[in-house]
């Protein structure tokens, strides 16, 4: 039978086709072989080269980059005495993470790595302390640095500005609402507000859609044709969908195990004695924080800090610096580490001058530990003219990933990985996750330690010529 | 080799949209009963423990499967309730027009991975697959993709291109990109008159996608699209085994809505055809007529001889193949002409990506492990 047949193509065979030129599956793999496929030119055209005498001119033609980039690979992922092992370039920064899939190696865990780090400089005789050093570019807190011998390291992950490392979901968001242009027809957006009259609508996780429907679309007909019969409410349309979610959240409890049940008792009443734009501002950063924590289930959410300073900004003579500060604080609060917050509070806590004060300091604080491009050059170019050296030792370095084992039987290995994660848990948080890629099994990051542990000793050696030990 | 048994159940004819390149014939409202879905159900558990397959992978098909939804939870209920060892995996492909909120929290519970037709931005969509009033089922279809994306975040999307949406090619998977869709499947309609000038169109637009690609790579945006990634892996992966490239009769099955079992899920439409019929979910399947349709469709393609590019072309695909020639033994010429056009553009976009050598480039095709890294990052 014949199904359709009318197309005026017909096939003809092709007798010759160009030779893609990229590693065939016939070829050394590429990642477990990076040197033996060179490019631009050929193993044996460089054999040729190098036996004539002639390499070094492949390194100043401009075409050879390619190469030139595997030959600085070579050097530093062997170790070149004679060179920074941690140059900024090799810290991988900036970097983008996307949406999902990995399409990189596993990482070394920032904890694995700082112990290992900070126990090598210890046995090497160094003492460190945190310090703060005054550079052109601002002042940079380090918490890895000896004052005598004024050599130390930073471990750069999650104390980056955002020029160094944008966060996943800060701007690739599709459905933001700066980027809904159109209007919605006015019986769809009667049907939102009908919603949120009878609470009946569903909580949207990207709040911010919601809202740009609601506050592009709305026509002064339709808030006429709606509040005919409904004198009891005012279309507000933020506060109207928050006090929603808030009434929700209530109910629910479940978003934050440690947070006190009576916040958002406490909020409430803040906000019923506030001008409805403050509210919402308000209320913008408590959903903000929520949504925030949601994806990084790993941070620990201090909500008396945050509460506390909702709490004293009602009595802030001016609401939108009072707005502004807290909106700083839920920085500091999601993207600090426990060791972080606890000298953030030590600090907070020290102050006897009172609310803003304590504020400036957090400020001051934060401004110090966070790092930009400039700042981390800066400390580049100082350790190179040996003022004092400081390693930047990063998570996104590729030299400190790995490729996991392969497994024999690879198919079998895919089915049942999928199947765990399908059967037992289609959510699995991030910890899970990665509590399955430190699994024994993966034992090849014990040869990146290793490889971190020569890094590191050879940037001792180097530091201390610079120094002039 | 992953053991899976890949068995589509057309659960009715019906359809709400008459999109222009449909080639299953009428949508009559004869949906597929309880009884031969539980019949078809006990064949495929059989089956596949005779046969030692420890997978099997349902796959909701139709027309529109979710005109049929309280048959998809009785099949999803009907698999929990087995137990005979086997593990069993959810598909479904849609239009996305009946898909509502609770319903797809209710297919994510058990673990249905729903995916998506769609076919580019209105323009192209209200022109390919209008509702059956004939106007464009837009509205509908983008009223459901943040509600899918939003629980299925690696949702998969197809896209058919007709002769006449060529030239928007690129433009309609950008546009699917930016919705927030990473898996894209890019296909042709096998069925349509393609002349030398469309091919035309779709090689220049191919180029754009070219461009488009290796843009998004360099930016390190983790993404799918089969039109370039399979071609690219025709040369880095070595090729499968004739027995293994198409399984289409042998652990592919699809089941009509009147029992009737066939290799795949072209040969399913309301015209019945014979020639292609494995047999009926209540009398079994007949072995001879499978491995004959096997031997078929995997015979070497005489007008082929001698073609360099055999090797990395998809001429082996028996659906394809029946779609645009009628016939399972004869190469499709569009694939033929599509294949000279698309593999030049996409060895010239991998060179360039080797050259530089892009992190996300080298482990996407040089990494085995990278599909479980990204089917766990996907799930955390």
């Amino acid at each position: 039978m014949k199904m359709k047949n009318k197309t005026q193509l017909s096939v003809r065979p092709v007798r010759k086709t160009k030779k893609p030129v990229y590693p065939s599956w016939q070829e050394p793999n590429p990642l477990e072989q990076p040197y033996a496929q060179p490019y631009p030119f050929t193993q044996k055209a460089i054999n040729w080269l190098a036996a004539s005498g002639l390499c070094g001119a492949l390194f100043l033609m401009p075409e050879a980059e390619g190469m030139a980039k595997q030959v600085d690979k070579v050097e530093a992922v062997e170790g070149d005495s004679l060179g920074n092992p941690f140059p900024f370039k090799w810290t991988g920064l900036p970097f983008a993470p996307s949406s999902f899939g990995t399409g990189e190696p596993s990482r070394l865990s920032g904890r694995t790595a700082i112990v290992l780090i900070d126990s090598i400089f210890r046995e090497a005789g160094f003492n460190f302390e945190p310090t703060v050093l005054k550079t052109k570019e601002g002042n940079i807190a380090i918490s890895k640095f000896d004052k005598e011998k004024k050599i130390g390291y930073l471990w750069l992950e999650g104390n980056l500005d955002s020029d160094l490392m944008v966060r996943y979901g800060d701007d690739s968001y599709v459905y933001q609402g700066s980027k809904i242009k159109k209007r919605y027809p006015d019986n769809q957006i009667e049907g939102y507000y009908r919603d949120f009259i009878s609470l009946n609508a569903e909580i949207k996780r990207h709040s911010n859609f919601s809202i740009s429907i609601l506050e592009q679309n709305f026509s002064k007909a339709l808030e006429g044709k709606i509040s005919a019969g409904n004198t009891s409410w005012t279309f507000d349309n933020k506060c109207l969908y928050y006090e929603y979610i808030i009434r929700k959240e209530m109910e629910s409890g479940y978003i934050f195990k440690n947070m006190p049940s009576n916040l958002f008792e406490h909020f409430s009443k803040v906000l019923a004695m506030q001008p409805s734009d403050e509210k919402n501002k308000q209320l913008d950063l408590l959903i903000d924080i929520r949504n925030s924590h949601m994806k990084n289930r790993n941070l620990n959410f201090e909500p008396q800090l945050f509460a506390d300073a909702l709490l004293k900004a009602k009595d802030y003579k001016s609401p939108k610096k009072a707005i502004s500060r807290i909106d700083f604080l839920r920085k500091v609060l999601m993207y600090t580490n426990n060791e972080q917050k606890a000298i953030l509070k030590k600090s907070i806590a020290e102050s006897k001058d009172g609310w803003k004060k304590s504020f400036k300091i957090a400020q001051q604080w934060w401004d110090e530990m966070t790092l930009n491009k400039q700042e981390l050059l800066a400390l580049e170019a100082a350790a190179n003219r040996g003022r004092y050296a400081v390693a930047l030792i990063s998570a996104r370095d590729y030299r400190l990933a790995y490729n996991t084992f392969l497994p024999e039987n690879l198919d079998s290995f895919v089915v049942s990985a999928k199947n765990r994660f399908l059967k037992t848990n289609p959510m699995a948080d991030s910890q899970t996750v990665a509590n399955y890629l430190n699994n024994p099994q993966f034992k090849t990051e014990a040869m990146v330690l290793k490889n971190l542990e020569k890094q590191v000793l050879d940037y001792i050696h180097w530091a201390k010529q610079q120094r002039g030990y | 080799m992953l053991q899976t048994l890949s068995v589509s159940f057309h659960l009715t004819h019906d359809c709400n949209l008459r999109c222009s390149y449909c080639y299953t014939g009428a949508k009559t409202h004869v949906p597929m009963s309880q009884q031969t879905a539980d019949a078809g159900l006990a064949l495929i558990e059989k089956l596949a423990l005779e046969q030692g397959i420890p997978n099997v992978e349902i796959i909701f098909f139709g027309g529109e499967p979710l005109m049929e939804k309280d048959l998809i939870f009785h099949i999803l209920k009907r698999c929990r309730e087995s137990s005979n060892g086997l593990h069993f995996s959810f598909k479904m492909s849609t239009n996305g027009t009946l898909l509502t909120e609770p319903l797809m929290r209710d297919l994510l519970r058990n673990e249905v991975f729903v995916s998506l037709s769609l076919d580019g931005g209105p323009e192209t969509h209200g022109e390919q697959r209008p509702n059956c009033g004939g106007h464009s089922s837009y509205r509908m279809v983008e009223r459901a993709i943040p509600i899918l994306l939003k629980y299925i975040p690696c949702a998969n999307v197809t896209c058919v291109t007709t002769p006449a949406s060529a030239h928007r090619l690129a433009e309609n998977v950008d546009w699917i990109f930016k919705k927030g869709f990473r898996y894209i499947t890019t296909t042709l309609d096998y069925t349509a008159n393609w002349t030398p000038d469309d091919m035309r169109a779709l090689e220049k637009s191919y180029r754009q996608l070219a461009h488009w690609y290796e843009e998004k790579m360099r930016r390190h945006e983790r993404f799918y699209l089969s039109s370039f990634d399979e071609r690219i892996r025709t040369h880095t992966r070595p090729p499968l085994q004739a027995t293994e490239r198409c399984v289409a009769g042998t652990r592919q099955l699809a089941i009509a809505p009147n029992g009737e079992i066939y290799p795949c899920i072209t040969f399913v439409t309301t015209e019945r055809l014979p020639q292609f019929l494995l047999g009926h979910v209540n009398d079994g399947l007949d072995d001879a007529c499978r491995s004959y349709f096997h031997r078929c469709s995997e015979s070497e393609k005489a007008e082929c001889a001698g073609c360099s590019l055999k090797s990395r072309c998809s001429s082996w695909c028996a659906c394809i193949n029946f779609m645009s020639t009628g016939t399972v033994t004869e190469a499709s010429p569009i694939v033929c002409h599509q294949e000279q056009v698309l593999l030049p553009i996409v060895d010239e976009v991998a060179k360039r990506l080797w050259r530089r050598r892009n992190t996300l480039f080298m482990h996407k095709h040089y990494n085995d492990l990278y599909p479980v890294f990204e089917y766990l990052d996907i799930n955390a």
